[in-house]
């Protein structure tokens, strides 16, 4: 799910798109938490970065609201009337009317056409529980299965959907197939933007020699 | 050489946004605790998802399931890794469990030239 200003964009998802890539970059771009984190990570892959090239670029340190807010209590923000901000657990802003999600899907989100757009694009903030290697198997399976049993009480789905999460309760095999998928996923996505980033600094060595 | 600790990727995936209507597996191995304390970490500072999950599981399965004695870390830090090797070192016997989230299990093997301990799947 990615987020933009509600109000001052009224257009489809796919304007939207048009005017981020069209539009000159202003102030930082949107402020992500930390480099290298989910939403930055969301936002190489998504070719958000694109548009600021001296900027949101993938794994640079350039000037960014990543930077910036390192470390500090920055959530992700959207500032601009084309800024986007990829997932966020923004409720209270969605709730008072100032932010406006794009989802990848159709019932959390404003548009099911983002998948029409980008097929394939996949970008989760997932949570799940881990243990040491060395736990005995029969016991992580009793956890398992506690575990997910709670997440199917009413109460705790409540809680849950307040948070925007949605309880998946998989077995172990599944979750570890799944952790496997992000991991073949964010490796070809952190490999692209680091060889993008290092062309792009070859670049500007070699406009920077030019010049001396 | 560094001894690379390993980190299984077991037990339930919790949250998630995706379609992944996965189900529950049904195993009823009612396996023993080795004690009756549980230690969760959360590889994050307090206050966001993984932290609120945590404290979720350690009131709903750990107090009110298994009447054991539960401790919530949380141990933030180089994007969840020092939270991880952690739990990867850790004694079982007071059952250890981490609150996992892409940073740790999934991407920062990729950003980090040193990885204190293996997620696995690698």
């Amino acid at each position: 799910m990615c987020w933009s200003r509600a109000k001052t964009f009224e257009g489809s998802f796919k304007d939207l798109m048009a005017l981020a890539k069209s539009s000159t970059p202003q102030g930082d771009g949107p402020p992500l938490p930390g480099p290298g984190g989910t939403a930055h990570l969301s936002a190489a892959y998504f070719g958000i970065g694109r548009r600021h090239q001296d900027g949101l670029h993938p794994l640079s340190r350039a000037r960014t609201g990543h930077e910036r807010h390192r470390g500090g209590p920055c959530r992700h923000d959207v500032r601009h009337a084309h800024d986007l901000a990829p997932i966020a657990p923004r409720r209270p802003h969605q709730d008072g009317g100032r932010r406006q999600p794009w989802s990848q899907r159709r019932r959390t989100g404003r548009t099911g056409r983002w998948r029409r757009l980008f097929p394939g694009y996949r970008a989760i903030t997932w949570f799940g529980l881990v243990a040491p290697p060395n736990t005995p198997s029969a016991l992580a399976e009793r956890i398992n299965r506690d575990v997910a049993e709670v997440l199917r009480r009413p109460e705790v789905l409540a809680k849950l959907k307040d948070m925007q999460m949605e309880p998946v309760g998989s077995s172990r095999a599944e979750a570890e197939k799944f952790f496997a998928e992000e991991a073949a996923l964010w490796g070809k996505v952190i490999e692209d933007a680091r060889s993008r980033y290092n062309r792009s600094r070859g670049d500007a060595v070699a406009r920077e020699s030019k010049h001396a | 050489m560094r001894d690379r600790r390993t980190v299984l990727m077991e037990l339930s995936a919790l949250a998630a946004a995706a379609g992944l209507g996965l189900p529950v597996s049904s195993a009823h191995a009612q396996a023993p605790f080795l004690s009756r304390s549980v230690r969760i970490v959360v590889p994050y500072p307090a206050g966001g998802g993984t932290d609120i999950l945590g404290r979720l599981i350690a009131d709903h399965n750990c107090h009110a399931q298994w009447n054991h004695s539960v401790v919530v870390e949380n141990i933030g830090g180089a994007a969840g890794n020092i939270g991880a090797a952690n739990v990867a070192r850790s004694s079982l016997m007071a059952t250890p469990l981490m609150v996992a989230a892409p940073g740790p299990i999934s991407t920062n093997a990729f950003l980090y030239k040193d990885m204190p301990y293996g997620p696995r799947p690698s």
